[in-house]
C-alpha cells in the first residue's frame, strides 16, 4: 500500500482546491461591511502605528529615567527606572503578534528584545573602566535592549541592588543602554510610518494583510507555548524571558493580550464569522482563556519552579494557549485562498 | 480570502457540488496519473499551502505527530540566541563568530541582507585561482567577537552601480573592504573576498533524498552533447577518503543537511557539535557545546520544512507561458524543474519518500562566467566561477519573506530581473536570449517566476 500513499495525499489535496473553487461563489459576502481593506487599516492606523508610537514614547521616558539615575544614583532613581522598565515592558510585549516586517528583516527586534542575557559578557564588559562608547559598542545583542537594561536594574535575580550598590560602569551602561533603546524603537516607529513605510505595504495588500495579521499572532503564540513556557519546563529558569525582574507572568499576559486585539479589535473576528462563526467564537473564547491562564500565573516564576502550584499554573496556561494558537491556525486555513 | 456563508442551508448544497467535483477529479487522476503530479506541490506532499511572511517556518503538510513533535524541539534550538558560557574555555558562542543565532542570517528561514552582522565574507589568496585559503584567516572571516576579544577583522560594504548596457536598468556590485582590529585596511590585492548571504532553508530535506544517481544522470562535465552547457557534480572528499556528492552551500561544499548544520554552527557561530550520541565531545575530543540531541534535533528541523506551493496551479496561462518561455530559453537545462526523491526507507521523514518535486535545479556546479566569478575557489571543489544551480521555489516569496534582501550569493541582484542579467559562462546564450525577448514575453517569464 506505501506506493499509494503519495497518490492519496495529492487526491487529499484536489478535495481541498474543489471547494475552494466551490466556494468562490460567495466572495465578499462580510458581516457588517467589514471587508479586508477596512481590517487591514483597522491593524495598521488602529493598532500597530499607535502601538509603536507609545512604545517609542515610553522609551523616551525610559531613557530620561536611566540618564537621571546615572546623573544622580539615588534609591529613588532607581525605584522610577525599575518602575519605567515595567511600564515600558508590556508595550513591547503585545506588539510580539505584529514583529513580523521591519522588527524581523531590520533586525530591531533583536536590538530591543534578544535573550537570554548574556551574563558572562555583560559582568566583565560592566568591569571595564571607564566605560565608555566603545565598551558599550562592543556588546552583542543579548546585552543589550531590555533584558541587559533588567539585569543591571534588578541584579541577577537574587538580591535587588540598591543605588549605592550600582558602579559608575552601570550607570554609565545603563544611560547608553536606554539612549540606544530609545533610538531602536523610534527606528521601528518610523519604518512602519508614511507613504513609503511598510504600514502602507500592508495596506495596499488587504487580502495579504489578512493572512499576516493571523499568522504574527499565531507566532506569538507559538512562541509562549513551545518557547517562553514550555521549554522552561523543560530546562529551568534560565530560559524564562524577563527573569531578573520576575515580570515572566506580565510577559505572557500581553503577548495574549496583542494575538486578542489582532484578532478582536480589527474586525478579524468579523471576517472569520462570515466564513465560520463557530470558529470565530471559540477562538474568541479560547483567547479570553489564555488571557486568564496567563493572568492567573504569579510574578518571580524562576523562584518558584519548585512549587507544584506554580508549574500547574504554567501548564495550564502552557495548554491554553496552545489551544488558542491551534484554534488561529485553522483560521488562518479558514480564510487563506489555499 | 476564502470565500464562505453564514448558514449551513447554503454550505450543503456547496458539500454536494464539492463531492461531485471531486468524484469527477478523482476519476480523471486515476485514468490519467500523470495529472497527479502538479508543480503547483512544489514539495510533493510535503507542500505547505501558506503564501505569507510565515511560509518558509512551516513544518512539512504531512509530517505524523511524532515527526511534528521532533520538529518542534528542534524550532526553538534554531532561533535559541547563544552566548558565552563557562563550562568549559571557549563554551558557548565564540570567541569568534558571525551571528549568535541560525535566525539572525536565515531571517525567518529565508534570505539574509547583503549587511554586515546577517551576511559573512569568504576570501581566498589570488595566487592559485583562488584555491588557497588566507594563512591566518582561513576560508571565512569571523567579523564579531565575544567581549574582550577581537574579531578577525570587520566588513565595510560599498555599492556600485556597473556601467549601463543598452536600455537595461543599471546593475550593481558590491565592494568589500576588510578592516584589521588595529584600524588597517586589506589591500584589494592582498586576497579575494566574497560576501555571502544565508540562502532559504526551505525543502533541504527533500534535496537530500533526491538520489545521487538522479543528479549525476544531468552532469555533463566536458559538455558532451555541445549545448554550451556542462553541468558538474561537486564530489567531496573526507579525510578518510570517503567521497559524497555535494548538494548544499553556494557552492555545493557539504553533502549533508547535518553537515551543513554542525558547519554553520562552527564557522559561523563558533559553536562545536558532539561527535555523537554517546559522547560530549567532538570529534577532535574537545568538550562539545551542542549536544548530539541539539544537533541532529536542528538538523531534523530543517529537514522537515516543506517549500510553498506555487501562487497558481499548472494549469494556468501565467504558468503555461512561463514554464514555456522558461524551457525555451534552456534555462531548465540547469534549473531542472523536477525530480523525484529517493524510495529508500532509510529517510529521516518518512513523509520524504517518493516524492515528485519542483526544486528547479540540478543540484550541480555550473561556471557562471567573470561577472560572478568570485575569486573564491572554495576548498579546490569548484572553481571561482562555478556556483551550484539555485533552487527557485519559493523565489516569489523573498520580498514578502525578507524585505529587501537581494537575490544571488552577495544579494547584488535587487530584482530576479537583475539576477538574470548577471548570468554568464554556461548560462550566456540564455541570458542573451532573455535579453532578446519581447517586453511582453519578459514580463510573461518574470511573473510565472514571481509565482513560485
Amino acid at each position: 500500500m506505501a506506493e499509494f500513499r503519495p497518490f492519496i495525499s495529492k487526491a487529499s489535496l484536489t478535495l481541498m482546491a474543489g471547494l475552494l473553487v466551490v466556494g468562490c461563489a460567495e466572495k465578499n459576502m462580510h458581516a457588517d461591511g467589514v471587508t479586508p481593506a477596512s481590517v487591514s487599516r483597522n491593524f495598521v492606523e488602529n493598532l500597530v502605528l499607535p502601538s509603536y508610537a507609545e512604545l517609542a514614547e515610553e522609551s523616551g521616558a525610559l531613557e530620561e529615567a536611566l540618564q537621571a539615575l546615572a546623573n544622580d544614583p539615588t534609591d529613588a532613581h532607581l525605584a522610577a527606572a525599575r518602575q519605567q522598565w515595567i511600564e515600558t515592558r508590556p508595550l513591547w510585549e503585545i506588539t510580539e503578534s505584529w514583529a513580523f516586517g521591519p522588527a524581523a528583516t531590520e533586525g530591531l527586534d533583536s536590538d530591543l528584545d534578544d535573550w537570554p542575557v548574556s551574563v558572562l559578557e555583560l559582568d566583565q564588559a560592566l568591569a571595564t573602566e571607564p566605560f565608555t562608547a566603545d565598551t558599550f559598542s562592543q556588546l552583542g545583542t543579548t546585552s543589550i535592549g531590555f533584558h541587559g537594561i533588567e539585569f543591571v536594574l534588578y541584579g541577577d535575580g537574587n538580591e535587588r541592588p540598591t543605588a549605592a550598590d550600582l558602579t559608575p560602569q552601570q550607570t554609565a551602561y545603563l544611560a547608553r543602554a536606554g539612549a540606544a533603546f530609545h533610538d531602536t524603537a523610534e527606528q521601528l516607529l518610523s519604518s512602519w510610518t508614511g507613504a513609503d513605510g511598510f504600514g502602507a505595504e500592508l495596506t495596499g495588500d488587504p487580502d495579504g494583510t489578512v493572512l499576516e495579521m493571523i499568522e504574527g499572532a499565531i507566532g506569538a503564540l507559538e512562541e509562549v507555548h513551545l518557547e517562553k513556557l514550555g521549554a522552561v519546563l523543560e530546562e529551568g529558569p534560565e530560559g524564562l524571558e524577563s527573569r531578573f525582574s520576575g515580570a515572566t507572568n506580565t510577559d505572557i499576559v500581553f503577548n495574549v493580550v496583542g494575538a486578542q486585539r489582532v484578532f478582536e479589535d480589527t474586525g478579524l473576528k468579523q471576517l472569520l464569522t462570515a466564513e465560520n462563526a463557530d470558529l470565530a467564537e471559540q477562538l474568541s473564547e479560547s483567547l479570553a482563556m489564555s488571557r486568564a491562564a496567563a493572568e492567573a500565573m504569579p510574578s518571580m516564576l524562576s523562584q518558584r519552579l519548585d512549587d507544584p502550584a506554580v508549574v500547574e499554573s504554567m501548564e495550564t496556561a502552557i495548554e491554553a494557549t496552545e489551544e488558542a494558537f491551534n484554534l488561529m491556525t485553522q483560521a488562518l486555513e479558514t480564510l487563506d485562498s489555499f | 480570502m476564502k470565500p464562505g456563508s453564514k448558514t449551513g442551508v447554503v454550505r450543503r448544497p456547496l458539500f454536494v457540488l464539492a463531492s461531485a467535483i471531486l468524484v469527477a477529479v478523482l476519476v480523471v487522476i486515476v485514468q490519467n496519473p500523470s495529472l497527479a503530479v502538479d508543480p503547483q506541490l512544489s514539495a510533493g506532499a510535503l507542500t505547505v499551502f501558506n503564501r505569507t511572511s510565515a511560509a518558509f517556518e512551516k513544518p512539512a503538510s504531512n509530517l505524523n505527530q511524532d515527526e511534528i513533535d521532533r520538529h518542534d524541539v528542534g524550532d526553538p534550538l534554531f532561533e535559541r540566541s547563544h552566548i558565552p558560557l563557562a563550562t568549559h574555555e571557549d563554551a558557548g558562542l565564540g570567541p569568534l563568530f558571525n551571528a549568535n543565532s541560525c535566525v539572525a542570517c536565515h531571517v525567518r528561514n529565508g534570505r539574509g541582507a547583503p549587511v554586515p552582522g546577517v551576511s559573512l565574507v569568504r576570501v581566498a589568496l589570488q595566487e592559485a585561482d583562488g584555491a588557497t585559503p588566507a594563512p591566518e584567516w582561513g576560508w571565512q572571516i569571523q567579523d564579531h567577537a565575544i567581549f574582550g576579544h577581537q574579531p578577525e577583522a570587520t566588513m565595510d560594504l560599498t555599492w556600485r552601480e556597473e556601467p549601463r548596457t543598452g536600455n537595461e536598468p543599471p546593475l550593481q556590485k558590491v565592494h568589500v573592504d576588510l578592516i584589521r582590529p588595529n584600524g588597517d585596511v586589506v589591500a584589494d590585492g592582498e586576497m579575494n573576498r566574497s560576501l555571502r548571504t544565508a540562502p532559504p532553508l526551505i525543502g533541504l530535506g527533500l534535496l537530500e533524498a533526491v538520489p545521487d544517481q538522479e543528479i549525476l544522470s544531468h552532469a555533463d562535465p566536458d559538455d558532451g552533447d555541445g549545448d554550451g552547457i556542462s553541468g558538474r557534480a561537486v564530489l567531496l572528499e573526507d579525510e578518510d577518503g570517503q567521497q559524497a556528492l555535494g548538494r548544499f552551500g553556494w557552492k555545493a561544499g557539504t553533502a549533508t543537511v547535518q553537515e551543513q548544520t554542525a558547519e554553520a554552527y562552527l564557522n559561523d557561530m563558533g559553536l562545536t557539535t558532539a561527535a555523537g550520541p554517546e559522547t560530549n565531545t567532538t570529534a577532535e575530543g574537545q568538550p562539545a557545546d551542542i549536544t548530539w540531541e541539539e544537533l541532529t534535533a536542528v538538523t531534523f528541523y530543517s529537514q522537515s520544512l516543506g517549500a510553498p506551493a506555487t501562487k497558481r496551479s499548472g494549469k494556468d496561462p501565467v504558468v503555461s507561458k512561463g514554464t514555456s518561455l522558461f524551457g525555451d530559453l534552456q534555462c531548465a537545462t540547469c534549473h531542472v524543474p523536477s525530480h523525484a526523491t529517493s524510495t529508500d526507507p532509510d529517510v529521516v521523514v518518512q513523509a520524504i519518500r517518493d516524492q515528485t518535486i519542483w526544486p528547479y535545479t540540478d543540484l550541480l556546479a555550473h561556471d557562471m562566467g567573470p561577472g560572478l566569478d568570485d575569486g573564491v575557489a572554495e576548498h579546490g571543489y569548484t572553481s571561482s566561477a562555478e556556483w551550484r544551480t539555485v533552487p527557485l521555489w519559493g523565489l516569489g516569496l523573498t520580498n514578502r519573506v525578507n524585505g529587501t534582501a537581494g537575490y544571488l550569493h552577495d544579494g547584488r541582484a535587487r530584482t530576479v530581473d537583475e539576477a538574470i542579467r548577471w548570468h554568464g559562462g554556461e548560462a550566456e546564450a540564455s541570458k542573451e536570449s532573455y535579453l532578446a525577448l519581447a517586453p511582453g514575453d519578459r514580463q510573461a517569464l518574470l511573473d510565472w517566476l514571481q509565482g513560485l
